[in-house]
């Protein structure tokens, strides 16, 4: 019996060890989520960013310590998830992603989503701090960390499918959402 | 009373059938499809060929920016910044009304991204905020030519001094619906002031003078982008009798110039590249970032002399240009000298 | 598990690329950068650093893509590429007798020359970072106050350039090629806020840039900067170009 679970293991292992590197080739070569990068959530559990790869999403950066744009932001994301109906809504992953690794740790992102009412289900990831610029690359989020510490940086919405490709951006301009943007979520969230 | 009905009758008929044919015939002038045309560009001193059609046209244009070593005077090169390979530019000529689908490219061998501004576009920057091409690239935008005249293009790329001051300007002509009464011959000559590090006359590449440009003083003052660049067998041509038109720009960067042709009067000028046109001009202005339309008869033969009557810039930084006129004398109008002889020495008048 | 061991052994053994290019140390400090930054003064403060000697040249990324295959050109995902990435190599793991080997690497975009940089436990350097190294000529640590010097600067980015030799000296802080025939990139180079046309730009976009108000210059004769700042404004992070490199930095402890 040992040596059969023996040959079986020693069969299973180069299989596992090829496993992993066919799934990353079959991700489409404009997935954002061919970017290597390790990110927390507002529990400190590590969450590789590849790994949000599996459902449609929408993505935005921010920081806690913003307080002009980034309430914005979430008030805004918040309200394209309303009009969604609850089937939608199932299907859809909201995640806020952090520009300031040094100050958002878990605890400052449990507080804020507290504070913004965010509703259940919503991730807050802050990436470790040298790859918050890869992310925001592929993301096309601008930004520019200032001397007294506030950050100057572009406020998008922007709207992955499973498999992490860019479906659809909108600009935030105000806590009401953009129409066409809410019609491309619609209509990814329909598609098989 | 039977007569004057059926005369009535008929006019109501009359009316009728022709009511029916007015119908189909206004829709006849509701929107025509429009042509696409490929623009056709030229190089100084050549003019692309007068517009013949009566009608707003889709126009493509391609327009490629290179950077290249030329020589500016003898034995001085300096390195250019050019649409199309040449300084000025290439001449673009568009009628009013006309869509212009504009496609700038910058060759791969730039070290700099160049975009274009063009005098005659009606949106943010002339164009320069949609044309923001890297080397290698290609950008496109579209615009309305929605006013006629003669209008400079240039890049507006910071420092965008530099570019200018390297050649990166030329004209685009937005002809009126009517066209531009027909001349004889039609010549593309653009004036532009250049700052090199060596003084005028130093052999060599010569490096862009910041200095020198902030200032304002000029080591090259010149006409197409090189001295003798309209002299010798440069020189433009033209036949006794035959009317001329020059297209006529500035580039600058800095200096204003004042435009005249020795031996020539201007039968008209459109001040700077307007509507409206001045007749009886010696010499015209021609601004920093603009144009004038010239005209004149050549009435006769000669080398005729295309000079900024700044005088000092014509005969010490290049701003000299010959056109040659040959054909039959008309002593009526001009003799050259009649006779040469001494007079009696006296008191000189005036004593 | 005895077949997994040394498999487990070997890639504990395979190093983090240390590289071959040494890293100078910059002490940072007051810095009158010649970019004006939104609301902040004409003094910035630039944190202490190391900056590499050289730019990364053609063998050290050649021995980077052994590593990490998967930025050679016929790997790389679409979301990091463009057209010209690595075009002037012969193959897709080495430049080829036909490069130099010892030239800076060009042709690579920003998510390949990050990648490099975070391999190394290093970054791309910040815009300001490289102005406050690159103020300096072969004996002042801030030169730019000579005109002359500054003047050459706009051969920057051509082969005539005051550094494109390979042996052109070092700066007063030790770093070379800083003012070669090779642009570089920075970490911030999508992020620097600059719309290609700023001649009337005096109103900021507010909403589309969170607190941001136009740039200008502080020094509007310092047309080297300008340049190098509009040429990296109109980048895109997968843009490449023939005169387009990089080196990395690193943050003082």
């Amino acid at each position: 019996m040992n040596k059969l679970w023996t040959l079986l293991l020693a069969a299973a292992l180069p299989a596992i060890a090829v496993a992993a590197p066919a799934r990353a080739q079959d991700l489409p070569g404009d997935s954002v989520y061919h970017v290597q990068a390790a990110t927390t959530d507002m529990d400190g559990r590590p969450v590789p960013w590849s790994s949000l790869r599996g459902q449609p999403r929408v993505v935005s950066m921010f920081y806690t310590n913003c307080h002009l744009m980034c309430p914005l932001i979430i008030e805004n994301a918040k309200a394209v998830q309303k009009r969604l109906t609850p089937r939608e809504r199932a299907r859809l992953q909201v995640t806020m992603v952090s520009l300031d690794p040094a100050r958002d740790t878990p605890e400052a992102m449990r507080e804020t989503a507290h504070l913004h009412r965010v509703p259940d289900g919503w991730r807050f990831l802050t990436p470790v701090a040298d790859d918050v610029r890869a992310i925001a690359s592929v993301l096309d989020v601008r930004y520019r960390m200032r001397e007294d510490g506030s950050i100057n940086h572009t406020s998008v919405l922007v709207l992955l499918d499973a498999e992490g490709r860019v479906r659809a951006r909108s600009e935030v301009e105000g806590a009401a959402p953009d129409a066409s943007f809410l019609t491309q979520v619609k209509a990814l969230l329909a598609e098989p | 009373m039977k007569r004057l009905h059926q005369t009535l009758l008929s006019c109501a008929l009359a009316g009728g059938i022709a009511a029916l044919f007015a119908g189909p015939a206004l829709a006849a002038d509701a929107a025509p499809p429009v042509d696409t045309i490929q623009a056709v560009l030229t190089a100084p001193p050549l003019v692309p060929p007068p517009i013949t059609r009566k009608t707003p046209a889709k126009v493509i244009v391609n327009l490629e920016v290179v950077e290249k070593d030329m020589p500016i005077s003898d034995g001085v090169t300096y390195n250019f910044w050019t649409f199309g390979g040449s300084v000025p530019g290439s001449f673009i000529r568009v009628r009013q009304g006309d869509t212009v689908e504009f496609h700038l490219k910058n060759h791969h061998s730039s070290h700099m991204p160049h975009n274009i501004d063009l005098h005659a576009v009606t949106g943010t920057g002339g164009g320069a905020e949609a044309t923001f091409t890297l080397p290698g690239h290609e950008t496109q935008f579209t615009f309305k030519a929605m006013n006629p005249g003669l209008y400079v293009y240039h890049c507006a790329m910071p420092p965008v001094g530099m570019h200018i001051a390297n050649g990166m300007y030329g004209l685009i002509l937005v002809e009126p619906p009517e066209g531009l009464p027909k001349v004889d011959k039609e010549f593309y000559v653009m004036q532009g002031d250049f700052y090199t590090e060596g003084k005028y006359g130093e052999p060599g590449l010569q490096p862009f003078s910041l200095e020198k440009a902030i200032d304002e003083h000029p080591t090259y003052v010149v006409f197409n982008g090189a001295e003798g660049s309209m002299t010798g067998d440069k020189a433009l041509q033209a036949k006794a009798g035959e009317t001329i038109r020059m297209f006529v720009g500035n580039g600058g960067p800095n200096l204003v110039s004042s435009f005249h042709v020795i031996g020539e009067i201007f039968d008209k000028v459109y001040t700077e590249g307007g509507s409206k046109y001045q007749e009886n001009v010696q010499t015209t202005l021609v601004p920093a970032g603009g144009s004038a339309i010239v005209e004149f008869k050549a009435d006769v033969p000669g080398n005729f002399v295309l000079v900024d009557h700044s005088i000092f810039r014509t005969f010490h930084k290049g701003s000299l240009g010959i056109l040659k006129v040959g054909g039959e004398e008309n002593h009526a109008i001009y003799t050259s000298q009649q006779s040469s002889k001494e007079y009696p020495e006296d008191a000189p008048d005036g004593k | 598990m005895k077949r997994m061991l040394p498999l487990l052994l070997t890639c504990a053994l395979v190093p983090a690329n240390a590289g071959t290019a040494g890293y100078v140390d910059l002490p940072g400090g007051e810095f009158r950068s010649a970019v004006r930054y939104e609301e902040e003064g004409d003094r910035l403060r630039v944190v202490p650093f190391a900056l590499m000697e050289r730019p990364v040249s053609n063998a050290e990324f050649a021995a980077f893509l052994r590593q990490h295959p998967q930025w050679r050109r016929d790997r790389l995902p679409a979301v990091f590429s463009s057209p010209g990435y690595l075009g002037h190599w012969e193959s897709a793991e080495a430049p080829g007798p036909g490069v130099d080997a010892d030239a800076p690497v060009v042709r690579v975009n920003w998510y390949a020359a990050d990648a490099y940089c975070r391999a190394q436990e290093a970054r791309l350097p910040s815009f300001l970072e490289w102005e406050y190294a690159a103020a300096a000529d072969a004996r002042r640590t801030d030169a730019r106050d000579d005109a002359r010097w500054r003047t050459r600067q706009l051969d920057d980015g051509t082969p005539r350039a005051m550094d494109a030799a390979p042996d052109a000296p070092a700066n007063a802080y030790g770093v070379r090629g800083l003012h070669g025939a090779v642009w570089e990139w920075s970490d911030d180079a999508a992020s620097l806020p600059g719309a290609g046309d700023r001649r009337g730009a005096d109103d900021g976009d507010r909403l589309k840039y969170c607190g941001a108000t136009a740039l200008a210059f502080n020094d509007r004769e310092h047309y080297g900067v300008q340049k190098r700042f509009a040429l990296l404004t109109a980048l895109q992070p997968g843009d490449t170009l023939g005169n387009l490199g990089f080196r990395c930095a690193r943050s003082s402890p």
